[in-house]
């Protein structure tokens, strides 16, 4: 079969548009079951979709070795309507975070809840556990 | 070329167009690296460096092991003897397990500037004591 230039500039197209839905996922692809409880210093904050991502330094007490963790909260949008804004967490906050550790074995979980220490302020983190298959 | 052909090689450019402009790094610098610090070569400290630039303001800052112990980096100095050769110095108070703060000079250089997981490497140095320090970029979950 010949594919016409136009063609050839249609699919190359479609794969650029298809490119950001790799990045969307459901939370059975990529997280077990194993819960994960962490304390840590917020050090990067991505506020874009289709999630949130925020990265937190973990510092193992007793060999002061720090891991840093990618945790993923939901959609802006979703996040917003629990309360957050893009003021609510910053660089050097520490947070207290629970959620579901990635079956891949990396310092990766999604988050279900966020408690800023400081303040003891707890937010939703709009995770799709549950609502997702 | 027809119209339709026409249409679609600019709805081409414009989604390469759109690509482009998503994946523009800005500063070298800005972000969060992580490495290690040591003043030898068994002895390390892991160290987590952020750095922000606002270019009609306060230029280059940044923060060292946010936190609770976290510290400002100071004197910041960037020189850029040609586009390659970027050298980042900065001086930065930590505290130690027991409190005690010690002033440390870092003079790095920045290395595979093209990546975004680009590296940072130098000398540590507090006061007559020489150690060296490696840093590298994080790279966006996303990305």
């Amino acid at each position: 079969m010949k594919v016409s230039t136009s063609g050839w500039l249609a699919l190359g197209f479609a794969l650029t548009l298809a490119a950001p839905v790799l990045a969307h996922h459901s939370f059975a692809a990529e997280y077990g079951s194993d819960p994960v409880k962490l304390t840590g210093a917020v050090t990067k904050i991505e506020w874009q979709n289709p999630h949130v991502f925020f990265y937190i330094d973990v510092k193992d007490p007793q060999t002061e070795k720090v891991t840093n963790w990618a945790l993923e909260m939901g959609a802006p949008a979703v996040i917003q309507r629990n309360g957050w804004t893009r003021n609510s967490m910053k660089i050097g906050d520490i947070v207290i975070v629970d959620g579901t550790k990635a079956k891949n074995g990396k310092p990766l979980a999604n988050a279900r809840s966020v408690v800023m220490q400081a303040t003891g302020k707890k937010l939703g983190a709009g995770s799709s556990e549950g609502v997702t298959p | 070329m027809g119209r339709t052909s026409r249409s679609l090689c600019f709805l081409a450019c414009f989604a390469l167009a759109i690509t482009a402009t998503s994946s523009q790094e800005g500063h070298p610098l800005v972000g969060s690296w992580h490495g290690n610090w040591g003043l030898s070569a068994t002895d390390r400290k892991d160290l987590t460096l952020i750095v922000d630039y606002t270019p009609d303001g306060a230029g280059i800052t940044g923060l060292v092991n946010p936190g609770y112990d976290q510290a400002t980096i100071q004197n910041v100095v960037l020189t850029i003897p040609k586009p390659t050769d970027w050298n980042f110095k900065f001086e930065v108070d930590l505290k130690d397990k027991s409190g005690k703060t010690t002033h440390y000079i870092a003079d790095g250089k920045l290395d595979q500037i093209g990546y975004d997981q680009r590296t940072l490497k130098g000398t540590w140095s507090a006061g007559a004591a020489k150690g060296d320090f490696k840093l590298t970029r994080d790279r966006d979950y996303t990305r």
